[in-house]
């Protein structure tokens, strides 16, 4: 015996089961079931289980294909994994269930991506707390490392790692921090070595992977949308009526019908009739005579049932028939036909369909009755049989039961008395039908006399007029029938069971349910096709009593939300919108409606559509002006199930992936900086030396990443006599920091290539300091033999930020820029090439004016000044000069390769070479000697070089006489140059003549006014206070426009200005073509109190202090931004230059800077005070007075400066 | 040659065997055609036929023709170790009493008249399969009497008894038995006795219908059902084995391309499609003849098309499948 309470229970859901599935199981197979049970059970496999209780229960072969099905589902219930695969592969699995099971997967998925993430973000941040721990910690213990270790990140990490790298640290010097060994150097080096690429890829896949998933998403969005738009009638769920149907035939007619059609027919043969025999054989006084008698058998009919559609009330009606019938003892098989009988279905076999000559090889005994209008038995244009109909002779008794009424009988029907009995479809004919049967020979063609049972309805054209059909439905039907389909109406679907169950109700007319009026309601064409048309249903509706209308929707609710439908599937959205429809039309409160409004938003359009009056509602709704307007969110509610772009998840999803690029980029900044100076490399390896300082920004600008080594602290360094120093004192000037200890041999090869820098480079700007780590006596004791020529200064090792992981076994150089920023490390000894290298590109980064020799506060042994170094110089230079006496421009080439400074004028066809005369940084002075067609070029003249950028050099020319600027040009390096556009004729024709008297250069040849260009200068110092500006424009433009005006102004200037002498017009009067970036550059000019020197601006930005005897430059200066006017100080010491938002002094002679005055304007204008202790400084925007002593600013007020610069006019 | 002789024996030009230098062979056997130890039962009807023993229950099999419901009934006898099934043949006149008995009423009328010493009306029943599986149930003394003397001494035993093709019964036989078969009780009116089965011996009941007709309700839910699928390959394949003493010439291949060939002509939209019975038929032809379906040698084709006689039912059938074979040129 099978555990019985656990069994029983078991196989007795398992009989429910099968109920559900429509199987009869009575007590007397539920008794066999206990009793196989009691016998076999627990011995057996549910597989075999299933093999055994089959032929319990079901009694065909369809049967047994569900009983197969329905076990394994039941079974799958129970052991959803270890059946469900067989259930499915069965196909077994409903769609319900396999949405059911798609979606708790999806859930679960969700959940599981959910804890990945978390744990990846925990992971993360655990790693970062344990980076920084160590950090500030070196010498942590190893099993720290390892209880902190991430278990995914390490693994790959540590095997990418060249083992060669994993050198244990020296144990021999106890006082320098140990490296910590282990996976988080290894770690640290591959980040390192990969940085760029990390970053790439901690930036890009993230992002790609939020790409690709909602890609992803994307088109499982829109084959959900394609399923979700092919919604098909499967798919609805049907209103159901509690209580089952009622019962419709219970009619005495009917049962006597039902005798009637059971009534034993006469059989094919004949039996002896032994009793009538013996009574014969008696009578006949022994002579035997037989009596024999016809066996009789049971009548079986086979029943076609015409049917239109799937909703077809008047199929419905016979079928209801032919099944009341059949439970009253009848042997009817039901087949349906849709218009041509030829092919037929059965419903009882799933559908299948079955041809009418298959239907007489089966039934071919039985009497055959037709529901239907036999239309299409005839040929529709002769009105006889078609040929086929000749099947129907092997079905002796036959007959035709047509729904339309006897009164309208006629050649159809007339044709169809040929073949079959012709009757109308009602259950009087049915009664009638086995006498005629037995009938001989039944009248061929005999309209019945009563024809009540089927009266005459109008041929209703189902897409008529709606409105006129009202009326003749009310006239024809009754006013009760037309209430009972108006009923029917209210619910957008037609179906059988409702529309019984609506002529039920209290609120309708009693006693609808009767044969003649299902007659006459079924018949109509719509309850035919199953569906009414929306505008009738409108109609209908409102000709329904408003007291049954509600009484109708009451029941409707009631049905409805009786029979749910079941969650998750399809049909919930259509079951929920009828309901919520209906409960809204039953009472309309504001509940309703926003339930209702509520659910059409997550509708789509088909679904919302089906029921008119979802339409009506929509199209009469009250629009709130803070609503869209109606079919505005119309649209937005429909294609909410569309494909939004950008959803509430996605945007999470977003902000997640953000925040994941953000943490990783801050990750990998954090571990960065420590990362790439710990790599415990052999020193003696050349090949990893050179492989360490990779670039850590390749593009070589300052990039992002250098933020790192920002972060590292002011170092406390000291000097030698430990003085603290700061770095920030060598701000402006590129630095190579190398931390060295006497202990470190590569050390002291080292020093040799920092001398050879520092040698080179000191005079570009190039600054080596040595900070001595570890013993400082040791140290100094050893750089007796380093002999550096750099400054040194040392730093306490417990001053050492963790960040810089200095080693005592190999040199540490840092290559900072001029701003201040670390920008790259090289651990190890290094070759002369790597550092150049670096120094070079962070030397051609410095702004021009940080060649500016500020006094160096290193104290280093300072050899002789420095010459900057021509071989910057090497290569081919071009551009085209511009020469002011004449207007005329020529192209210039320059050729420097190892000291020769070939020079070509190539538009003027003559060229030489150059002797350098002098150096200082950036600037190169230069004597020039024609070798060449003397005739076309001045010989003897001087030649001042600016380096403006890596690739740019400013070209003055001055003609030696003088000294004066006579010609300029900007030359690019390997810049081929073209021929002088405008000047090219100028230069062939005029330029000879012209250029051969410019030798003399003092008596320039005024060139004819230029409208456009006399304008230009006109504007750029038309606001100007310095009659120098107005000066040199008039001797431009002697006869120009603005002539008259400039005197005028210059007239009004000069009252006070007598100590001033105009500049050299060459010198200011020019508007620069060459730089059109800044259009507004001037070229303004001084001259010394005492008349030995004169400052310019030859480029508007250097200031160019130049010997007038002599024209030799004596020195200059490149600002950043464009110098708008230069003064000496009364005493000639200091000159003053005045610019955008600021003023510059600097002392005469050496030109350096000694303040520097912020101001809020363009100054434009400067006076120095009598004693030159103050400067008013002027522009446009305003004026401010500067107390050249200690630096102060002043303002004036607009009134006051006038007052003030009249008072300080007549100053000498 | 042999087979080829032994095949055509008969030319259809009028020559005598004689002539031909051949004489008529004695039958030979063609296998155990109907052997229930050849027959292999799926598992579903294995446990349906132990399901119908054990509930002491009538087993209804359904399936196509040619599915070897007939010989189910044999199979089980075999196995069971009981005589062969009694068999009732089911006709369109079958009353309910013709499975139990019959009753000669005209010899027992002739009888009366001319031959006056003969009055035992026991005389003139005839027991049927039903009536003589419930005599055999009872003790000897009881039933020795009644029953034909081949069958004399047997009981008290158990019995199969198969009820082929009920559904060619008219429609009232199945109602009309249902308690008979049920209690295994019948009364021959004629003599007034009644015989009920001794239940400890209670035969096994095996109804076979073709589906052709659906059975009463009450009917089916007295009946253990099965409905016999078409055999798998693999199992027709196992069928062969059993049942057909292939020549050696008819290799494995040959025999899976006859296989395979045959899966496809039931794809064929016939009227009848081919059963089992008919594909073992068929396969001895095949065999007798040598052919090999999937490499067949020139003018063979013909040959094959005319064993296609074996398999269809008809003669559209027969063309159709005529034209199947063709195209596959």
């Amino acid at each position: 015996m099978p555990p019985a309470g656990s069994d029983q229970l078991l196989f007795g859901a398992l009989v429910a089961h099968l109920r559900q599935r429509g199987f009869v199981v009575g007590v007397d197979q539920y008794l066999r079931l206990q009793v196989l049970l009691a016998r076999v059970g627990g011995r057996c496999t549910p597989a075999q289980l299933k093999t055994l209780l089959c032929p319990l229960f079901a009694t065909s072969a369809r049967q047994q294909a569900q009983f197969y099905q329905a076990f394994d589902e039941h079974f799958a219930l129970f052991h959803p994994d270890e059946n469900g695969a067989a259930a499915d592969a069965t196909g077994g699995g409903t769609p319900q269930a396999a949405t059911f099971k798609a979606a708790r997967r999806a859930r679960r998925a969700w959940r599981a991506y959910l804890l990945a993430a978390l744990v990846l973000a925990v992971g993360v941040a655990l790693a970062i707390v344990a980076w920084r721990r160590q950090s500030t910690t070196p010498p942590s213990p190893p099993t720290d490392n390892t209880a902190v270790e991430p278990p995914a990140a390490d693994a790959p990490a540590t095997a990418e790692t060249p083992p060669e790298l994993q050198v244990p640290a020296p144990a021999s010097s106890p006082d320098t921090p140990a490296p910590p060994a282990g996976w988080r150097d290894l770690i640290a080096s591959y980040i390192a070595r990969h940085k760029l690429a990390l970053q790439v890829a901690a930036v890009a896949a993230p992002l790609l992977l939020f790409l690709v998933y909602e890609w992803y998403r994307f088109r499982r969005r829109r084959l959900l949308l394609q399923r979700e738009r092919e919604k098909t009638p499967p798919y609805a769920w049907p209103v159901r009526v509690e209580g089952g149907a009622p019962k419709l035939f219970d009619s005495e007619q009917f049962y006597n019908a039902a005798r009637l059609l059971r009534r034993r027919q006469v059989a094919e043969h004949f039996h002896l009739d032994v009793e009538a025999t013996i009574a014969a054989t008696i009578d006949a006084l022994g002579f035997p005579v037989f009596r024999f008698r016809p066996a009789s058998r049971v009548p079986e009919y086979i029943v076609l049932i015409e049917r239109a559609s799937y909703r077809d009330h008047q199929a419905r009606l016979f079928d209801e028939q032919a099944r009341a019938l059949e439970a009253e003892g009848l042997h009817a098989t039901r087949y349906f036909y849709d218009g041509d009988p030829r092919v037929c279905y059965d419903e009882q076999e799933g559908g299948q369909s079955v041809h009418l000559f298959e239907l007489e090889n089966k039934y071919g005994g039985h009497r055959l009755l037709v529901f239907g209008s036999g239309d299409e038995l005839l040929d529709p244009v002769t009105g006889q049989p078609e040929d086929w109909t000749s099947v129907f002779a092997h079905w002796p008794e036959r007959a035709v039961l047509t729904p339309e009424s006897p009164a309208r009988w006629g050649v159809r029907e007339q044709a169809l008395a040929q073949l079959f009995l012709v009757l109308p479809a009602t259950m009087n004919s049915l009664r009638a039908l086995v006498d005629l049967f037995e009938a001989a020979a039944p009248d061929p063609y005999a309209p019945p006399a009563e024809q009540s049972a089927l009266a005459a309805l109008p041929r209703l054209d189902a897409d008529a007029d709606a409105a006129a059909q009202i009326e003749v439905l009310r006239r024809t039907l009754g006013p009760e029938v037309f209430q009972w389909l108006c009923a029917a109406a209210v619910y957008p679907e037609l179906q059988w069971d409702l529309t019984l169950y609506l002529a039920t109700l209290d609120c309708m007319p009693r006693g609808l349910l009767t044969e003649e009026n299902l007659l006459k309601l079924v018949r109509l064409p719509w309850l035919r096709r199953g569906a009414l048309p929306d505008e009738l249903r409108w109609h209908l509706i409102r000709a329904l009593e408003p007291a049954r209308e509600r009484g109708v929707r009451a029941a409707l609710v009631a049905a409805l939300e009786q029979h749910p439908a079941p969650p998750q599937t399809f049909a919930q959205d259509e079951y929920r919108l009828n309901l919520f429809a209906q409960r809204w039309l039953h009472s309309r409160t504001r509940k309703h409606l926003q339930q209702l409004l509520r659910l059409m938003k997550r509708l789509p359009r088909s679904l919302a559509l089906r029921d008119y009056t979802l339409l009506r509602f929509l199209e009469t709704a009250k629009t709130s002006p803070l609503d869209f307007v109606l079919p505005g969110r119309l649209r937005a509610l429909f294609y909410q199930r569309g494909l939004p772009p950008f959803g509430l998840r996605t945007g999470a999803r977003l902000a997640l992936t953000l925040a994941l690029v953000a943490g990783l980029t801050v990750a990998l900044r954090a571990l960065t900086p420590r990362a790439s100076d710990n790599a415990n490399k052999p020193p003696t390896e050349d090949a990893t030396a050179k492989a360490t300082p990779t670039p850590l920004g390749t593009d070589g600008g300052p990039v992002a990443t250098n933020a790192s080594f920002e972060s590292i602290p002011d170092l406390n360094l000291l000097t030698l006599t430990g003085q603290p120093y700061s770095l920030s004192r060598l701000r402006g000037r590129v630095v190579l920091l190398n931390f060295w200890a006497a202990s470190c041999a590569d050390c002291v090869a080292q020093t040799a290539k920092l001398n050879a820098l520092n040698r080179d480079y000191q005079a570009r700007g190039l600054a080596v300091v040595g900070v001595i780590t570890g013993d400082t006596a040791e140290a100094l004791a050893a750089q007796q033999g380093m002999k550096p020529n750099y400054g040194l200064l040392r730093i306490d090792d417990a001053d050492v930020p963790a960040e810089l992981r200095l080693g005592t076994s190999r040199p540490v150089t840092y290559a900072i820029d001029s701003e201040g920023r670390f920008r790259q490390q090289f651990v190890g000894s290094q070759d002369r090439a790597t550092l150049e290298a670096t120094v070079q590109r962070l030397l051609a980064e410095v702004p021009l004016v940080a060649a500016n020799p500020t006094p160096t506060p290193t104290p280093k042994p300072t050899p002789t000044p420095a010459l900057d170094d021509p071989a910057a110089l090497k290569g081919v230079w071009g551009g085209t000069a511009h020469q002011y006496n004449n207007d005329s421009y020529w192209t210039v080439k320059l050729t420097v390769s190892n000291g020769a400074y070939k020079i070509d004028y190539p538009s003027l066809g003559c060229g030489g070479y150059w002797t350098l005369t002098g150096r200082r940084p950036n600037v190169f002075n230069f004597k020039e000697k024609i070798t060449y067609n003397p005739p076309g070029c001045v010989d003897n003249g001087t030649v001042v070089l600016i380096r403006r950028g890596a690739n740019q050099l400013y070209f003055s020319f001055s003609s030696l006489p003088s000294g004066q600027e006579t010609s300029s040009a900007t030359l690019t390096r390997n810049l081929v140059p073209a021929a002088p556009k405008t000047a090219r004729a100028d230069a062939m024709t005029g330029g000879n003549q012209n250029t051969a008297p410019g030798t003399g250069n003092q008596n320039i040849t005024r060139g004819a006014a230029d409208p456009a260009s006399e304008l230009t200068f006109w504007e750029s110092i038309r606001n100007s206070n310095d009659p120098e500006d107005y000066q040199a424009f008039l001797d431009k433009y002697p006869q120009g426009t603005f002539a008259a005006l400039a005197r005028r102004r210059l007239q009004t200037l000069r009252q006070g200005t007598k100590t001033e002498q105009a500049a050299p017009p060459s010198e200011s009067a020019k508007s620069e073509p060459l730089k059109p970036q800044t259009p507004t550059v001037t070229r303004v000019g001084a001259f010394s109190p005492d008349g030995r020197l004169a400052a310019s601006t030859p480029d508007g930005y250097t200031v160019v202090l130049t010997d007038v005897k002599s024209g030799q430059v004596v020195a200059q200066d490149l600002q950043l931004t464009p110098i708008n006017t230069l003064l000496f100080s009364p005493d000639g010491k200091i000159l003053a230059a005045g610019g955008a938002n600021r003023v510059l002094l600097f002392t005469v002679l050496e030109l350096k800077l000694v303040r520097r005055f912020s101001i809020s304007f363009h100054a434009t204008s400067l006076r120095f005070s009598h004693d030159g202790s103050k400067l008013v400084a002027a522009g446009p925007q305003g004026a401010v007075e500067l107390n050249v002593a200690d630096g102060s600013v002043k303002p004036l007020s607009p009134g006051k400066e006038k007052g003030k610069d009249k008072k300080d006019l007549p100053l000498p | 040659m042999s087979t080829e002789q032994g095949f055509s024996l008969y030319a259809g030009d009028g020559r005598p065997l004689a002539e031909r230098g051949l004489s008529l062979p004695p039958f030979e056997p063609t296998g155990a055609l109907d052997d229930p130890a050849g027959y292999i039962a799926g598992a579903g009807l294995r446990d349906a036929v132990n399901v119908a023993l054990m509930l002491g229950q009538p087993l209804l099999v359904t399936g196509e023709p040619g599915t070897g419901k007939t010989q189910l009934a044999a199979s089980v006898a075999h196995e069971l170790g009981l005589p062969a099934p009694l068999v009732f043949h089911a006709k369109t006149t079958s009353a309910a009493r013709d499975l139990f008995y019959r009753y000669d009423a005209l010899g027992h009328f002739h009888d009366a008249h001319f031959r006056p010493d003969r009055t035992d009306v026991e005389q003139y029943v005839t027991y049927e399969a039903l009536g003589l599986a419930i005599l055999l149930s009872l003790a000897p003394e009881a039933a020795d009497p009644y029953l034909p003397a081949h069958l004399r001494g047997r009981g008290p035993t158990r019995s199969v008894v198969l009820l082929d093709e009920i559904d060619k019964a008219p429609r009232d036989l199945p109602n009309d038995v249902l308690n008979e078969i049920e209690s295994l009780t019948f009364t021959v009116k004629e003599t007034g006795r009644t015989f009920a089965a001794e239940q400890s011996f209670r035969p096994v009941v095996i109804l076979t219908s073709n589906s052709e007709k659906n059975l009463p309700d009450a009917f089916l839910r007295r009946c253990v059902f099965y409905h016999i699928p078409f055999p798998t390959t693999d199992e027709l394949r196992a069928i062969v084995r059993r049942r057909l003493r292939l020549s050696g010439a008819f290799t494995e291949e040959m025999l899976a391309g006859a296989l395979a060939h045959f899966e496809k002509i039931r794809e064929l939209a016939l009227k009848k499609k081919p059963a089992t019975a008919e594909l073992l038929a068929w396969l001895r032809v095949l065999d007798r003849r040598q052919l090999d379906v999937n490499n067949l040698r020139p003018g063979e084709r013909e040959a094959l098309a005319l064993t296609y006689a074996v398999l269809a039912k008809s003669r559209e059938d027969r063309d159709l499948l005529a034209r199947n074979l063709s195209p596959a040129r």
